[in-house]
């Protein structure tokens, strides 16, 4: 914001035609507009609701300024979800870099047919969560799904799954990861393809193998496309919702309510919308902490090529 | 140098115009009303809705009822609260809504009342007491009843006789369903996981739970509504049983009910408690022979009516009156038992039963008779501000107690306690 006033006094200072500079705000405006709108607005209310009380039925609002945040941080049922929504970032995010990567690398060679390859592995970030959902309640089905039968031809034991406290939650995290791994393979491809290939041929003549390839010039000027699917990994797993709101409700024993779904179920399960709001700005504040501290801690470590 | 600055000038103005509040009403044929009408009847039952709709707007020419679907009830009751509260969407002309008494406080709805006892009213005397009661919040009638169904026990006749069980002899008491459930419940490839279930609900477990409450003898919720009363010893013992079926007898799945309904019409599970307006929905897909029971009783035998009802909001005089129309049109005696015989609702008129109609659809339709006759048993539960809280307590109740992470009474007294918490917030 600030940068951006600066850098119109400047325009300004240089004698930059007052037309054009107007002109440029029009077309701003479009956008701020409906920033403001569905955004900046919705955002500042939010933080107003969760100075109140508000409850189904009643159309007056009661100031009660930090109590619906005291009660969340006194409630050991927040903190169990906070734990939950951590537990499946820190589930999925990782695992879902790493094969996102491996498959990216295996997709980036010119072969025939690797147009159906990339398409196979996007499609399930295509596909909309619900329907999604209804099939993975199947496939976890502890005694005709699939997974149990998988499980029975490696020998292993078979699983309740979503039935199971200690098993929904990884059973979540793997139908997550398999959800969002075409998109971050899709992310990894584009930066592969950043990659110079003279980079890889000068490596070559100075007799480095595959891994010293890999480890000196493709991760390293990777680094900037991983940082960036961090980020937006981290935010995308802390806002999980619909999975758990269609295959588990939460449940069983609340070891699946996460930030979002217990949001959900204090303002429209229980219209407890003061309350609901309240989770909204924590959620908010969590994430903002945590993209900071991830610029803050990361970015020097990202190799933006050079030139 | 002001040609440059058309485009966007042209952008800015047309963004500002198409913020504006749209004030100018859509163009109608002179005197036709057009109607907005919310409800949540999805798959089959939304298309016999939607076919009575149209005969309704075939037969009134001057009102024009639209209507649309917006999910379950949970999700039709987030769009009317956001819709009333936040003021973003106008909220309908009717609606079909659980729970719907609770929209009464908001000061949006019009009491059913001021057109039932108005002019062109009805009498309501000739509809079940029971159904009154389930539509009436702080001693006023809010909304009219129009689907309202009861949990009914579905089993499959063709694993009864398999297991040895009389498909003419369903389950009458606690101890008799105990009985069935072991004798369904089996590993028929021997490697010690259940490949066939005896029993199981879908998830509306509060619902089933509260049906066996009451039908020991306990009670849900106090008269002037501001306690529920299930940390009683009747409910312990109903959970208490429930929780036998899970751990004790181990003829039912634990916290597998989302999928029961599935498992049912794959010949995987004996005996499904579910509601009765799955009743032709199962019939069609089932593809073995499908029997109907009342469900069991212990002291008593009760089933408590869930279902969803219509409310009318406050709007132009003219409005009203027309959405009223629909209303009582929809619910009219012969409209209500084509709904019925449809759908597996049960009727809301005390003579139903007796017209021409039902009785060759009951001889027909052998099994809905089994719904119908349960009717005699019907309970409404009252309705209480914290309806929602306490179904969602129940469900968690429940759970705890099939997975084996509380003992009933633990379960039930924290429930309780949560919602009497939240009930003197209030």
């Amino acid at each position: 914001m600030l940068a951006g006033v600066k850098r119109t006094v400047w325009l300004l200072r240089k004698r930059y035609r007052w037309d054009e500079v107007l002109s440029a705000y029009l077309f701003l405006s479009p956008s701020v507009v409906v920033f403001s709108l569905f955004m900046y607005f919705p955002i500042l209310y939010t933080l107003y609701l969760s100075l109140h009380r508000w409850r189904l039925g009643k159309m007056s609002r009661t100031f009660v300024g930090l109590h619906n945040y005291q009660v969340l941080i006194t409630s050991s049922e927040f903190w169990e979800v906070l734990r939950n929504s951590f537990y499946y970032a820190l589930g999925s995010i990782p695992l879902n870099m790493a094969i996102a990567l491996a498959i990216a690398l295996l997709l980036n060679r010119k072969l025939r047919g690797m147009a159906v390859f990339r398409t196979a592995y996007f499609l399930p970030t295509i596909t909309s969560t619900a329907a999604m959902a209804v099939v993975w309640l199947w496939i976890y089905h502890p005694d005709f799904g699939l997974a149990n039968w998988l499980l029975d031809i490696i020998g292993l034991p078979r699983l309740r799954w979503l039935s199971d406290p200690r098993w929904a939650m990884p059973a979540l995290i793997i139908m997550g990861i398999w959800k969002g791994l075409g998109y971050n393979i899709v992310i990894y491809l584009a930066g592969l393809q950043n990659i110079p290939q003279h980079l890889y041929e000068a490596a070559r003549i100075d007799g480095a193998d595959s891994w010293a390839c890999f480890r000196y010039i493709t991760w390293p000027l990777l680094t900037p496309t991983s940082f960036f699917i961090l980020i937006i990994a981290v935010i995308n797993s802390l806002k999980a919702f619909a999975q758990m709101h269609i295959m588990t409700e939460g449940g069983p024993l609340n070891s699946t309510t996460v930030i979002v779904y217990y949001l959900y179920e204090q303002g429209f399960k229980f219209f407890n919308l003061g309350c609901a709001s309240a989770v909204a700005c924590v959620l908010f504040a969590i994430l903002l902490a945590l993209t900071v501290i991830q610029f803050k801690v990361l970015s020097p470590r990202v190799h933006y090529l050079g030139g | 140098m002001f040609r440059k600055l058309a485009v966007p000038l042209a952008i800015a103005v047309l963004l500002a115009a198409s913020c504006a509040p749209v004030s100018t009403p859509t163009p109608t044929p002179t005197g036709v009303i057009k109607l907005e009408f919310w409800h949540a009847m999805g798959g089959r039952n939304g298309k016999v809705l939607e076919e009575m709709v149209a005969r309704f707007n075939r037969e009134h020419p001057g009102i024009q009822v639209e209507a649309t679907f917006q999910g379950k009830y949970s999700e039709i009751a987030e769009k009317i609260w956001t819709a009333i509260q936040a003021g973003a969407v106008p909220p309908p002309d009717v609606a079909q809504i659980g729970g719907a008494p609770l929209f009464g406080e908001t000061g949006a709805l019009v009491p059913i009342t001021e057109f039932t006892d108005g002019p062109n009213g009805i009498d309501r005397t000739k509809i079940y007491d029971a159904f009154w009661a389930y539509n009436t919040a702080d001693g006023q009638i809010w909304s009219m009843p129009f689907n309202n169904s009861m949990p009914v026990l579905y089993y499959n006749k063709d694993l009864f006789k398999e297991a040895g069980l009389d498909p003419a002899k369903p389950p009458q008491t606690w101890d008799e369903l105990v009985e069935a459930a072991r004798a369904l419940t089996k590993d028929a490839d021997g490697d010690g996981s259940i490949d066939q279930w005896g029993f199981n609900t879908t998830s509306s477990t509060h619902w089933y739970l509260s049906a066996m409450i009451l039908q020991n003898g306990g009670r849900i919720i106090n008269e002037d509504g501001t306690r529920v009363l299930y940390d009683s010893p009747e409910a312990v013992e109903a959970l208490q049983f429930w929780g036998d079926l899970v751990n004790k007898y181990k003829v039912m799945p634990p916290a597998q009910h989302k999928g029961a309904k599935s498992d049912f019409l794959a010949g995987k599970l004996g005996m499904l408690m579910a509601s009765s307006a799955s009743l032709f929905g199962i019939l069609e897909e089932a593809p073995f022979e499908v029997g109907v029971a009342m469900l069991p009783a212990k002291k008593a035998r009760v089933a408590p009516i869930g279902g969803a009802s219509l409310v009318i909001f406050k709007g132009e005089e003219s409005k009203m009156n027309a959405a009223w129309e629909f209303v009582k049109w929809l619910t009219s005696p012969e409209n209500s038992n084509y709904w019925a015989m449809n759908t597996g609702y049960i009727p809301i008129y005390k003579g139903a039963l007796q017209s021409p109609q039902m009785q060759e659809f009951l001889k027909e339709n052998p099994l809905y008779k089994t719904v119908v006759e349960q009717l005699e048993y019907s309970y409404g539960i009252p309705v209480f501000s914290e309806l929602g809280t306490s179904d969602t307590e129940l469900r968690k109740a429940v759970e705890k107690v099939e997975l084996g992470a509380a003992t009933p009474q633990e379960a039930l007294a924290e429930a309780a306690k949560a919602v009497n918490k939240a009930l003197g917030e209030r």
